[in-house]
């Protein structure tokens, strides 16, 4: 499930592309986790704000 | 069996991609349910005369991010056209005109002068991305800081106000609002130029040539420019196109807000960016549609009126706009390490 494929050559991307390549050796199942951690933590600050609502 | 382990992979994907919009709308949902005047005539109104000019800035700058480029100067483009009309606005008897030698004009010439003054400095920015090989990213940096001084000598560096009835009326007023009473509200203004944006757009990006060398260009832009692609003479044309639409926009905001300073349209490029980015178009380039960036605007501005009617502290909708933006990030990241 690693991204470990064949890299692109730099030349060859956009300085967005060269800066999301740093992440090409995390897995996807722990990029799932993180999005999944952000909505969770979005709702959690919804929660919060509620019960803190003026 | 294995055609319906398809399906459901198809289905959680579709889910996690949408997530952000499915809570959005379970919170919209929820705060129809817990207050009163949510889905009133005035609320969805307000929530169009929002949406609109946000709309018609994402709708630029999307076209920098299909060309793998960005746009950072959208904001401060979009203030210094709100401050453009609001000076060329102003009652001719106001004290505190800002040039007092500026001839009583209609605002359709107000609104023609702004968009060519802003298609210059769209023609800049695409010049120096297109011929000078600078990164998007750079050159609109540059120039939103540029703009933005410029816009603080023009202006003196005082707000803008003293406006005309009938360039203020452009923002607040409503269609049918003598046949159809209160529900005229649902009506504005603002919603015709929006509209008019939006099939203007679609258009555009779906049944022109300019639309095709666009994506091609995103897709990869090597083999756009070997294929026959004149690509400089696009980038340009993309420059121009998003600040003329930061033009219209601008116009619009003056007129809404019934003035303008060189605070106006802060920060309006992140939040057009990001409500592009939630919309399905990737900054890596070749993908977007209209109507994704619509949910996407949609989605930003659903979210700040529903915590304002759930009377969120601020700082909390500032921590739920940060956390959806992140995700959208996430999400286009993971696009792209699949695709990959």
């Amino acid at each position: 499930m690693s991204n470990e494929k064949k890299k692109p050559d730099p030349k060859d991307l956009t300085a967005i592309e060269r800066f999301y390549e740093h992440f090409r050796w995390i897995p996807l199942k722990y990029l799932d986790l993180f999005i999944g951690l952000c909505i969770a933590a979005f709702i959690l600050v919804l929660i919060i704000g509620y019960l803190n609502r003026a | 069996m294995g055609e319906t382990k398809g399906k459901t992979l198809n289905a959680t994907k579709f889910v996690s991609d949408n997530a952000i919009i499915f809570l959005i709308i379970l919170l919209a949902l929820f705060t129809w349910a817990n207050s009163q005047n949510f889905a009133s005539a005035d609320n969805i109104g307000n929530l169009i005369s929002n949406v609109a000019p946000r709309f018609i800035i994402a709708c630029g700058v999307s076209g920098c991010l299909i060309t793998k480029g960005t746009d950072l100067s959208a904001g401060r483009q979009v203030g210094l056209a709100a401050c453009f009309a609001a000076m060329m606005q102003q009652q001719a008897d106001y004290n505190a005109r800002v040039f007092e030698w500026m001839p009583d004009m209609p605002w359709f010439v107000a609104l023609l002068i702004t968009v060519a003054v802003m298609g210059c400095i769209g023609a800049v920015n695409g010049c120096v991305i297109a011929f000078l090989k600078v990164p998007p990213f750079i050159a609109t940096l540059g120039m939103q800081t540029l703009v933005y001084g410029a816009c603080q000598v023009i202006t003196g560096n005082q707000p803008i106000g003293g406006l005309k009835e009938s360039y203020r009326i452009l923002a607040s007023g409503n269609f049918l609002s003598n046949t159809l009473g209160n529900l005229s509200r649902f009506l504005p203004y603002l919603l015709l130029p929006a509209l008019l944006v939006g099939i203007f757009m679609w258009f555009l990006y779906n049944k022109t040539r300019h639309g095709k060398y666009m994506y091609a260009i995103g897709g990869n832009e090597n083999a756009a420019q070997v294929a026959g692609v004149n690509v400089s003479a696009s980038l340009i044309r993309i420059y121009i196109l998003a600040s003329v639409m930061y033009a219209l926009a601008g116009f619009l905001i003056g007129s809404k807000a019934g003035g303008a300073s060189t605070a106006t349209g802060q920060g309006y490029e992140l939040e057009a960016i990001a409500a592009c980015t939630i919309g399905g178009v990737s900054v890596n380039g070749g993908v977007g549609r209209i109507s994704g960036i619509l949910i996407g605007v949609l989605v930003f501005e659903v979210l700040k009126i529903c915590l304002q009617f759930l009377r969120f502290d601020p700082a909390y909708t500032f921590i739920a706009q940060g956390l959806v933006i992140i995700v959208a990030v996430a999400l286009d990241l993971r696009k792209y390490l699949a695709k990959k």
